[in-house]
């Protein structure tokens, strides 16, 4: 699975391009991230735009990522779709421990400000 | 008994294979009166199920059957997972709970397979016997 690297504003942004984040097809998505976050990037923002479907193995991968940036960072998702949404929210994963944004720039914008209020 | 209408899929035992189930059950469910809104979460617990029995009953290894069947018979569907592995050596009376979400210390990296199972379906009973491990999921589809 091809994955997307790019900075906005400050913030990384993580973007995998295949349909589905799962079993068979997160390990490149995992890999990246974890070099992102063990380059000391805390502030990600993952743009799941293209993810059609993720199962537990993604959402694993999540957080693991929260975990390592706990209390001096912040992880936020963007563009999940409805079935994402869905993983999120049965998982209670949407409750406040992961932002969640419609479009990227939103996230960005929110990391920044919690960023500037630090 | 089975099911008034019911399908039975195989596939191999690759996690390449579970997005065949996956889009299957979506495909059928979409085409079946129902709940439309839970589709893609039956969709996700059924993977999560198929994903066991490849993982933890085969350990990963190819070429050994898994086996999907769907039905629906009096406004319930039933899906149940089969495989020919090791199966789970216990398997909890009662599934885990997907804890509340406001704290990450309390959220398991790994062990969600069952807790979504369980938070997606209304009744899972698993049974070993024979060779042959079965999961069978059921909730209300009408």
């Amino acid at each position: 699975m091809t994955v997307v690297e790019s900075v906005i504003s400050g913030v990384t942004v993580l973007a995998p391009l295949g349909a589905r984040l799962d079993a068979a097809g997160c390990g490149e998505f995992r890999r990246r991230l974890e070099q992102v976050l063990a380059r000391g990037q805390k502030l990600v923002v993952l743009d799941l735009g293209a993810v059609a479907f993720m199962d537990s193995t993604g959402l694993a991968v999540i957080l693991a990522a929260l975990r390592t940036v706990a209390g001096a960072g912040r992880i936020a998702c963007a563009g999940v779709s409805p079935q994402v949404a869905k993983l999120f929210k049965v998982t209670k994963l949407d409750k406040g421990l992961l932002g969640l944004h419609a479009t990227v720039d939103q996230a960005v914008d929110a990391l920044g400000r919690m960023q500037g209020a630090r | 008994m089975t099911p008034s209408k019911a399908l039975l899929m195989t596939i191999d035992s690759s996690l390449d294979n579970v997005s065949l189930i996956g889009n299957a059950v979506r495909g059928i469910l979409e085409n079946e009166p129902g709940p439309g809104h839970d589709i893609p979460l039956v969709e996700l617990a059924v993977c999560e199920a198929v994903n066991n029995a490849i993982i933890h009953s085969y350990g990963q290894k190819e070429g050994f059957p898994v086996e999907v069947s769907l039905g629906f018979d009096a406004g319930r569907l039933t899906v149940s997972v089969a495989d020919l592995g090791r199966g789970f050596e216990t398997f909890p009376e009662t599934l885990p709970r997907v804890p509340d979400g406001k704290d990450l210390k309390d959220m398991p990296i790994g062990g969600w397979g069952l807790r979504i199972i369980g938070e997606v379906m209304e009744d899972v009973r698993y049974s070993k016997g024979s060779g042959r491990n079965v999961l069978v999921m059921s909730r209300a589809w009408a």
